[in-house]
């Protein structure tokens, strides 16, 4: 039995198709390791740093960051496709905010290596030109997938990139790691969270 | 090769949850019961059996898989299933004004 239907009602399914359809654009399930990794890997690199510097050891921080931003770089690239697989959104929506996270990071990783080695960026300084970026990252996310607190995030980090450029020594130190904490690992466990919730059975 | 009427709607799509399921999975590509539950706004039961009606009529498919050792169910609209939907847009669209003046 087929039931007819006026020109009101098709222009309200049609209508209601685009903003299902419109929704479904900010969708994004994002099982959050990746978060949770960087921001431990930079976290424990930070604290290895202090530590060289209490034990007098004062050129291994280089080395330091090189190992903890390569594991990083490495398990990006080894998990690539787990980690896809792992995400659901819509495919243009995922392909951006990935286009993203990747151009935000090589970008980091650029600056904070090649940027001290040819001492255009002060040593000192070089979390705040980095945060700066990473800012960029979070506020795109937030915007795309309609997500306000994630958005905020990115405030977060330009309002800590901007302290970051008047101060230095050891409250620069907690700063960092409370950012990367609060900004960055909390966040992480909570995309989990939620990402475990989307997927969950009923 | 499935040859959908453009001039017939189509019943089974054209009930409020089933077309919100269709058009999920049409822009998420694919997506698990809890993501689709949350775009439609259905309970649990309802929701099973809408998608049930749809996976009878070979326009979604299920897959079970595991990930971080829990079972997951991912759906995803299957070639029957995309030319339907487009069809009954076709047939919508065929019903407004302005893609009548057109023809």
């Amino acid at each position: 039995m087929h039931k007819n239907i006026d020109q009101h009602e098709a222009k309200e399914q049609l209508d209601f198709i685009r903003s299902i359809m419109d929704d479904g654009q900010r969708v994004l399930a994002d099982n959050g390791f990746g978060f949770i990794l960087w921001g431990f890997l930079i976290l424990g690199a930070g604290l290895l740093t202090l530590l060289f510097d209490y034990m007098d050891i004062h050129d291994a921080e280089g080395w330091i960051y090189l190992v903890c931003i390569g594991i990083g770089w490495v398990y990006m690239i080894a998990h690539r496709d787990k980690e896809r697989k792992q995400t659901f959104g819509n495919p243009l929506t995922i392909r951006i905010i990935n286009a993203i996270w990747t151009a935000v990071l090589l970008a980091m990783t650029m600056m904070g290596f090649l940027g001290i080695i040819s001492e255009t960026i002060r040593s000192d300084y070089i979390c705040s030109v980095l945060f700066t970026t990473l800012g960029i990252a979070y506020y795109v996310q937030g915007v795309i997938t309609g997500k306000s607190w994630v958005r905020n995030l990115g405030f977060g980090w330009w309002l800590g990139a901007g302290l970051l450029y008047f101060i230095n020594g050891l409250w620069a130190d907690i700063l960092i790691a409370a950012m990367m904490i609060g900004l960055q690992i909390i966040p992480g466990f909570i995309f989990r969270k939620q990402w475990k919730i989307q997927l969950a059975e009923d | 090769m499935h040859d959908f009427d453009y001039q017939q709607i189509d019943d089974l799509i054209h009930s409020r949850i089933r077309l919100a399921v269709m058009a999920t999975l049409a822009s998420m590509g694919q997506a698990s019961f809890s993501i689709i539950k949350e775009s439609t706004g259905a309970t649990d039961g309802n929701l099973s059996v809408h998608m049930r009606k749809l996976e009878n009529a070979d326009y979604l498919v299920v897959e079970k898989s595991f990930v971080d050792r829990k079972p997951v169910s991912i759906y995803s609209l299957t070639d029957k299933g995309k030319l339907a939907l487009k069809a009954y847009i076709q047939y919508l669209e065929n019903m407004l004004p302005l893609s009548n003046s057109k023809d």
